[in-house]
């Protein structure tokens, strides 16, 4: 499963809804429920599910999903 | 992208603007009138505000957004708010005068020139007394003085009515007295000291009064008028510097005016009666106000119990909705609360003549 | 000075014509010097000072903070900025003096902490010039009570300002009688009859205190976005866009969408700059991180409003309110799945109503003159009917009904306009037509306008 599939089933789990299929240009605006309060949650999510970590830097850089996409890969690989 | 804002649409503006204010200035003269107010000047002579008989002798004063209240002045040649003439004759006039000193309460632009107290008062004693009226907008208790020289020095009063309302003993401090042509009181190491703040006419005044816009906009609205907002601490009504103010005046009122019977009329608290509940501060300012009255010998004529037992008999006002001014009704109560008490305060409150003369100023 | 005076008619003008006919690379050493006259004009003169310290500390340390070597020494250079800024505004503010003394300072104030804190971030580049700068703080439309600007959104309008186009010109005209309109007839009518209730609530119960609240809820919004309006509508002319403050908010159906449409500049401040990093910092507490951090947002929120238990219980209430709303929220959703509920319209009515009076509630103590007055109304509010007629006597009958139409007309005008193109038909429209409709408008203002006490709500702020 590749990091976009895997970012997929989260965003399913998170927002409680099977028909989500993410793509790059999605924003906070098309996935209902998607509001800075369950921002954190989905973040937590992708965190113990990549064992990665975020700064609050980097959360504020992100535009869409395809940011979100991009800096998770660039996390994994190092 | 839409078009710019190019020159000639600036150009135009100015002339779209003009039209504009051609149909409200034609509103504010023929559909709603704005009111009209004497011309005010400034007696060298006398060093005395009052209004300028030359110019606008008559005029329809108005208030509120619809010019709801509406009522003629009428200035006589002395100067002063009131359809009769003041006669002298030979330096006394014919009659004993009462002489009704106070501010806008008394000038009472917002009723008709002959349905004042002071007319009321003219029709039960006009038999044995003349009835004059000495009222300027603004006026404050440190003025009511000033202009109770110039009555005393014109006219030669038997009785002198002096009208307090909300406000005036508080604001004849210099510190927020700012009508020019007035006298204020301040403190210095001496005691009081009187200063008159100089009058000076302008051209802005004067522009303001050709147009009716400008006319509503600051006399029936109320904007952009620099003024003395009322002190907002009630306590401070009975405090030290209210009482000092009120003994330097009236002591001076006594001094000054020997042989004198003096009446200070004092309003009621009526905001405070309409809600039902008069606040511990202006009780304690009607005993001060008793008290230095009876101090000096003058007889004070308290209109806060009528009124009171009047409002809650009929819940009928005495101003008008918008403006605090008294109307009709509360004028014709004030007349009758005076009469009523008239008896009473020319057996009391007569100045014996054996005062010392007063002190040249 | 302030937008509803003599002097701000007599200015505008003489600015725009100033504005228009300068060269472009003149044009905002023109609007700085415009700034600094309005707030001189308030004639507190310690507040251009206030301006300025701000302005050239917050200056220094952005670019301080841009060339530190290490991510340690750039951190430290933020809080030292923060803090700065903070305590020039908590000594204005906190320190009891007259009220009106820090007019203006909590609103730049917050413009130069998020500044900086985006710096820090590397989201936005440190701005060299001063003058930009400064005049991103000191532009007199916001000025006074806002909108709280993001550097990244108003800086770069500043470096390119020309006057606003045909269709620019006509609408800010319009937003500005607009909010005119708006204050003057609507709020400061609504005042009449919510001011005498609330300077003494001991004399009324019941009823009389549901009312009046409910009456203030709609006064501070016309009166606020009155302002906006006029400041939008200001700076629209000089072509400077700027943000959105208010989107119906009493039409949220939930606290969290009440913030997300009541003044959007500053919740939006909050959001960004106190909320997620605590939430952030705190996640993992999961819900209970969450809702810590909204408390301390909201706690913060009520703080800058005023040193008051009043505001402090304010935001405390919102900030409650939205902290219960994170547990309850996926418990909710699943009722109303079960009760076929999802969707329904009356759903939406009902979270609607339920929201309004949450945030009535919190009103109450936003809105009392000190906390026993605002215990005493929330304590008092179902006291019944008793008082109807000292109510109908204090406020009659003229003044709630010239209210209501007006807020009608406005209603109707707003939902006008977003159905058809009514600008566009209005201004096809011959000059004499037009011109009767500009009357029209101000003689309204004019003659049904409450001309008593004057000044806007949130200048106090």
């Amino acid at each position: 499963m590749d990091v976009k599939e895997q970012l997929n089933l989260i965003f399913r789990e998170v927002f409680d809804d099977d028909a989500i299929a993410i793509t790059p240009q999605m924003t906070a605006n098309d996935v209902e429920g998607w509001d800075s309060l369950s921002h954190i949650t989905l973040i937590v999510a992708i965190e113990i599910k990549f064992k990665i970590e975020f700064n609050r830097k980097e959360l504020r850089g992100f535009k869409n999903v395809g940011d979100l996409l991009n800096a998770i890969s660039a996390k994994i690989k190092t | 992208m839409g078009s710019e804002v190019s020159l000639g649409y600036l150009l135009r503006l100015p002339l779209k603007l003009a039209a504009l204010l051609v149909l409200l200035e034609a509103s504010f003269r023929w559909i709603i009138p704005a009111a009209y107010t004497p011309y005010l000047c400034f007696d060298e002579k006398e060093s005395i505000l009052r209004y300028d008989p030359s110019k606008l002798r008559v005029g329809l004063y108005t208030h509120g957004g619809l010019a709801e209240i509406r009522a003629r002045w009428h200035i006589n040649s002395m100067g002063w708010v009131n359809a009769r003439e003041y006669a002298i004759s030979n330096g006394r006039p014919a009659k004993p005068v009462i002489a009704v000193i106070g501010d806008s309460y008394v000038e009472a632009f917002q009723v008709d020139s002959d349905h004042d107290f002071a007319s009321v008062l003219r029709t039960e004693l006009g038999a044995t007394y003349e009835v004059y009226t000495f009222g300027m907008s603004g006026a404050e208790l440190s003025q009511y003085l000033q202009m109770s020289r110039y009555v005393r020095k014109a006219f030669h009063p038997q009785v002198l009515i002096f009208v307090l309302v909300d406000g005036d003993v508080l604001g004849s401090r210099l510190a927020t007295g700012n009508k020019p042509g007035c006298v204020y009181f301040s403190h210095s190491t001496s005691g009081m000291v009187e200063t008159l703040i100089p009058y000076a006419g302008s051209t802005a005044k004067s522009l303001y009064r050709k147009m009716a816009l400008l006319r509503y906009i600051r006399l029936n609205r109320g904007l952009w008028v620099p003024g003395v907002s009322p002190s907002g601490d009630r306590s401070l009504d009975a405090g030290k510097d209210a009482h000092e103010i009120i003994d330097y005046a009236f002591a001076c009122i006594r001094r000054e005016n020997p042989g004198c019977t003096v009446l200070m009329v004092v309003d009621a608290p009526r905001r405070d009666i309409y809600r039902g509940k008069i606040p511990k501060s202006n009780i304690e300012y009607r005993a001060l106000v008793k008290s230095v009255s009876l101090q000096n010998g003058f007889h004070m004529v308290d209109l806060s119990d009528a009124m009171a037992s009047l409002y809650y008999a009929n819940h009928v006002k005495f101003d008008f909705d918008g403006n605090y001014h008294w109307n009709e009704h509360g004028h014709q109560v004030i007349a009758e609360q005076i009469l009523e008490e008239w008896p009473r305060s020319r057996l009391r409150a007569r100045i014996p003549r054996s005062v010392a003369a007063p002190e040249a100023r | 000075m302030t937008f509803n005076s003599l002097e701000f008619f007599l200015f505008m003008p003489v600015v725009y014509l100033a504005y228009y006919f300068s060269p472009d690379r003149f044009r905002w050493m023109l609007l700085l010097a415009a700034s600094f006259i309005f707030y001189a004009a308030l004639k507190v003169p310690y507040l251009l000072g206030v301006l300025l310290l701000v302005a050239t500390a917050t200056y220094a340390f952005g670019l301080w903070l841009d060339r530190a070597p290490t991510p340690q020494a750039k951190y430290r250079l933020l809080w030292a900025g923060v803090v700065t800024n903070i305590l020039i505004l908590g000594v204005l503010k906190y320190i009891p003096f007259h009220a009106f003394v820090a007019i203006g300072v909590s609103f730049y104030v917050f413009q130069a902490i998020s500044y900086l804190i985006d710096v820090h971030d590397e989201i936005e580049k440190p701005e060299p010039h001063f003058g930009y700068f400064l005049l991103y703080l000191a532009f007199f439309p916001k000025l006074l009570q806002g909108p709280i600007e993001r550097a990244g959104h108003l800086i770069p309008q500043l470096k390119v300002l020309r006057p606003g186009d045909l269709q620019a010109f006509r609408s800010g005209m319009w937003m500005i009688v607009g909010g005119l309109f708006k204050k003057v007839v609507i709020a400061e009518r609504l005042a009449l009859l919510v001011d005498p209730v609330y300077s003494n609530v001991q004399d009324y119960a019941g009823i009389s205190l549901l009312l009046a609240t409910y009456v203030y809820a709609f006064q501070i919004y016309y009166d606020f976005s009155g302002y906006t309006d006029i400041a939008l509508g200001t700076a629209r002319l000089f072509g400077v866009d700027l943000t959105e403050n208010f989107h119906s908010p009493y039409s949220a159906t939930s606290v969290a969408d009440f913030w997300r449409r009541w003044h959007i500049s500053f919740s939006r401040w909050i959001l960004d700059y106190i909320f997620k990093p605590l939430q952030m910092r705190w996640r993992d507490w999961q819900s209970w991180g969450t809702a810590s951090a909204l408390v301390v947002t909201f706690l913060a929120c009520g703080l800058w409003h005023g040193s008051s238990w009043g505001f402090l219980i304010w935001g405390g209430l919102h900030g409650i309110y939205m902290a219960s709303s994170v547990f309850y929220n996926p418990y909710q959703k699943r009722l109303d799945g079960v009760l076929g509920l999802k969707g329904s319209p009356y759903l939406r009515l009902w979270r609607i109503l339920v929201t309004f009076n949450l945030v009535c509630l919190a009103w109450i103590f936003f809105r009392a003159s000190n906390l026993k007055d605002a215990v005493f109304v929330a304590t008092h509010l179902f006291g019944g009917i008793g008082d109807m007629s000292r109510l109908i006597d204090l406020w009659g009958f003229r003044e709630p009904f010239v209210a209501l139409i007006s807020m009608g007309l406005l209603a109707l005008l707003s939902f006008l306009s977003k159905r058809q193109h009514l600008a566009e038909a209005f201004f096809d429209r011959p000059f004499w037509a037009r011109c009767l409709v500009y009357y029209g408008v101000i003689m309204y203002l004019l003659v049904l306008g409450s001309f008593s006490s004057r000044a806007f709500v949130y200048v106090r702020f």
